[in-house]
């Protein structure tokens, strides 16, 4: 086992346990009568342990209200304490990844992350059954996207010809920002990075094209969440069809503002660039200021 | 700034504003009601300035600063 994969939830375990955290079960009892019978989270893990057929219904009751405890009130603790659940498969899922692609620890921040974020994804309304499966499922299938496209990317970078090195990291740009990075909080860093958007990108998006940008790019939200803020009385099928629209309206978007920053790129031969490099064939090296 | 201004100047400067101020407001996850008030101010000014009359559309479940883009783009494409 990875130790560090093991050492994370380690301490997990450890802050699930805090009474600190004591009230927030308390108030989340008064909301899902799945967590009536339990007095304190740790006989909700102990249920959700529990390997037999015969608890079906109260293992899929709990998982329900643990996840939509953690889409309604996002915190560390509920996501700590679905991690800590579902630990045994994610486990299994961490020591079935092969390859070089990425670091150790990265992997174990992909399986986290992508679980975390199938968690806030997760169509509760729809009425499907077996959810600790269709998490494992949707998981799998996120952790193993992202693994074979770095892989993908590794192969090209070692084999291919540098012209298709150069056209996939230009469909790449501008990257997002990691799931989870805070926004900039230092108001002069705010406002440069929103300026740079309004002057490069402004007279291409509409208002709310400009509004989607800034949560993806600078604030790194999902768009399922920019739609949460946007649209919050949605019905969960009106908000399928929504979130579709959005995500197209994204791509095109991004798109469309490939060409009006791409001489912001690094290497660039431009002084009013971003780039920082001395040298344009030699983006490695940053020139000091 | 005097009405003689160029319209279009005018109609770009307020509509790199108030794309900035979305971008603001979106990092800062302030409330609709103050994004609403800021729209209107902004909206006064702007058609104060560019003696502009909003076509009437459905704005209903618009947030007003979107909508206020909307109408600065329709003035620019005039």
């Amino acid at each position: 086992m990875k130790s560090t994969f093991r050492r994370l939830f380690a301490e997990l375990r450890a802050e699930v346990r805090s009474p600190k955290h004591c009230a927030a079960f308390a108030e989340a009892r008064e909301r899902h009568n799945a967590f009536q019978d339990h007095g304190a989270v740790a006989s909700v893990l102990g249920v959700l342990a529990d390997g037999g057929p015969d608890r079906y219904a109260e293992k899929e009751a709990l998982s329900r209200a643990l996840i939509a405890e953690q889409q309604a009130h996002p915190s560390a603790f509920w996501a700590a304490v679905l991690l800590v659940a579902y630990f045994p498969m994610l486990s299994r899922l961490r020591h079935r990844i092969y390859g070089h692609a990425l670091a150790s620890d990265d992997l174990d921040q992909l399986v986290v992350t992508s679980f975390l974020g199938v968690v806030a994804d997760y169509p509760l309304d729809a009425g499907l059954d077996r959810t600790a499966m269709r998490l494992r499922q949707r998981t799998e299938r996120q952790v193993f996207r992202v693994v074979c496209a770095e892989q993908e990317e590794l192969l090209l970078f070692r084999s291919g010809p540098p012209e298709n090195l150069a056209d996939s990291e230009r469909a790449r740009w501008p990257e997002f920002r990691h799931n989870g990075t805070p926004a900039p909080r230092n108001p002069i860093d705010t406002a440069d990075a929103v300026a740079l958007l309004v002057e490069h990108a402004g007279e291409l998006l509409d208002g709310e094209t400009f509004d989607l940008l800034t949560a993806t790019l600078i604030c790194g939200r999902r768009i399922s969440s920019y739609l949460d803020g946007a649209l919050p009385d949605l019905d969960a099928r009106e908000r399928r069809r929504v979130y579709q629209r959005i995500k197209r309206r994204h791509s095109r978007a991004l798109a469309r503002m490939r060409p009006a920053l791409e001489h912001l790129r690094c290497p660039c031969g431009e002084p009013a660039g971003l780039c920082v490099c001395r040298d344009a064939d030699q983006p490695e090296e940053v020139a000091e200021r | 700034m005097s009405t003689e201004a160029p319209r279009a100047v005018m109609a770009r400067a307020f509509r790199e504003t108030t794309l900035s101020l979305i971008g603001l407001f979106q990092v800062y996850e302030v409330e609709p009601d103050l994004a609403c008030a800021t729209a209107d101010v902004l909206a006064k000014l702007f058609r104060r300035h560019l003696r502009h009359v909003p076509a009437n559309g459905d704005t209903s479940r618009r947030c007003p600063l979107h909508a206020l883009v909307d109408e600065m783009d329709q003035v620019l494409g005039d």
